[in-house]
């Protein structure tokens, strides 16, 4: 079952082309990672989803269903800026969530709160940004939504507070059945815990997999090395990214994937 | 039912603690029974919610929320009108006259606000200035429904004196085109920015 199906999805802002033709799908219990550069169309791909942002074409289902406004309290959103409501504390941000979304965690909420220390009467937009960036993703992993989208989740991030939402991110999946689509920039921490992911560049998506197909697809291999019937993505160093059937070259990592697909174009 | 005013209460919540000294500016304003004051406190109050929102892109961090526009847009007029009767009914009870002279006030100033309530977010539903736009349209509907006459029979009458908002020169007809202004909002904010 796919939590989210995305299909041609296009969007022009200011007669620019930010989005064309986006297509890929995020199953059920999957954390599917966005990545690509600066300005790719990875926020603007999220905010499509939530309706944010008007779509020009294309289709977007969610459980199965077209968009509607009711699924939104199945859906938690962490946005990349970190953008709070001007004076309010955490006490109401708590009030807020807990009264729209109702699978919300009550115990989850309160044991992380203890754990950093946070004071529930402290005004949000006080906080660091990366304390901003945890109590926010604690917000969104609280309300038990069946779909959490994260922007660049652990921007900001101090190492130990990176690790817990990394770790927090994998038991939502494993231990919640919980769905999560984010977008990243960090492709080399990507792997320790996505199951797929989609390269986007220029507003289209140049390669979708999950983490363990694309490997096996894909070989490393030395710029001398026999390649014939392989199909060469791109040329890094004195090594080559090639999609091939055959066992040659090395298996490739993750994050040797992304960029090359990048540095195809 | 619960559900939908427990969002409604949270919303208003929200607004009242991050906008508070604003709102209650504006509210005291709508006190006063004159009606070019409570004219641009009512554009400033309606502007101070999601209109505001929307001009400073904070909006998006409302539609992240499981917050429909539909919603927003009726939580807003709700409670924009629900400040007006209140602040209108204190003028009708000094009002003389049949009891039913007292709800005139509070007709009037709602007449005013679904015209500019719905002025506005049809300029912000068209990603343009809600609170200028709608001011210089409100400039424009008091420059010609203050024109000439209302009355039919007169030389100097002014058709156009009957429907405009500022003006009111007739009850039902103005309230049916601020009735009107306003589902051209709803349409152009909630219709068009993608909801059905």
């Amino acid at each position: 079952m796919y939590t989210l199906e995305v299909k041609n999805l296009s969007k022009q802002i200011d007669g620019k082309q930010i989005l064309s033709n986006v297509t890929f799908k995020v199953e059920e219990r999957e954390i599917m990672a966005l990545v690509g550069p600066n300005g790719a169309g990875k926020t603007t791909t999220l905010k499509c989803i939530m309706n944010a942002v008007k779509k020009d074409s294309g289709e977007i289902f969610i459980f199965e269903k077209p968009f509607h406004p009711s699924i939104k309290k199945d859906i938690a959103f962490v946005t990349e800026h970190r953008k709070v409501f001007n004076n309010l504390q955490l006490a109401d941000y708590y009030k807020l969530y807990k009264t729209l979304y109702p699978s919300w965690d009550d115990m989850f909420f309160k044991n992380f709160l203890s754990r950093y220390g946070f004071n529930l009467n402290e005004e949000m937009q006080k906080f660091s940004r990366g304390q901003k960036t945890l109590i926010l993703a604690i917000l969104a992993f609280s309300t038990n939504a069946k779909l959490i989208i994260l922007d660049e989740p652990t921007q900001h991030l101090d190492p130990a507070a990176r690790f817990e939402l990394i770790e927090i991110i994998k038991q939502y999946v494993n231990e919640k059945k919980g769905t999560i689509l984010l977008s990243s920039h960090e492709i080399f921490e990507l792997e320790e815990y996505a199951t797929s992911f989609a390269i986007i560049k220029d507003g289209k998506i140049l390669y979708t997999d999950s983490i363990d197909e694309a490997k096996q697809k894909h070989r490393i291999v030395s710029l001398n090395e026999n390649i014939k019937g392989a199909k060469v993505i791109a040329v890094m160093n004195n090594e080559v990214l090639v999609q091939t059937e055959e066992d040659i070259g090395e298996y490739p990592r993750l994050n040797q994937i992304i960029v090359g697909y990048l540095k195809s174009t | 039912m619960n559900e939908v005013i427990n969002k409604m209460d949270i919303y208003i919540q929200k607004e009242l603690k991050e906008k508070t000294v604003r709102i209650l500016f504006l509210t005291f304003l709508l006190f006063i029974p004159v009606i070019l004051i409570k004219t641009i406190a009512l554009l400033f109050l309606s502007a101070t919610f999601i209109v505001y929102d929307i001009k400073h892109q904070n909006a998006e961090l409302l539609y992240f929320l499981p917050f429909s526009k539909k919603e927003l847009f009726l939580y807003n007029l709700i409670f924009l009108s629900l400040v007006v009767i209140v602040t209108s009914a204190i003028e009708g009870i000094f009002l003389e006259g049949p009891f039913i002279n007292k709800f005139e006030p509070i007709l009037r100033s709602l007449i005013l606000l679904l015209a500019i309530f719905g002025l506005q977010m049809t300029f912000s539903g068209f990603e343009m200035d809600g609170l200028g736009w709608s001011a210089f349209i409100v400039f424009l509907d008091a420059l010609f429904g203050y024109m000439g006459t209302t009355d039919i029979n007169s030389f100097a009458f002014n058709p156009y004196s009957l429907i405009s908002f500022t003006r009111q020169g007739n009850l039902p007809l103005s309230l049916i085109f601020s009735s009107l202004i306003c589902l051209l909002g709803f349409w152009s904010y909630v219709i068009k920015g993608g909801e059905n």
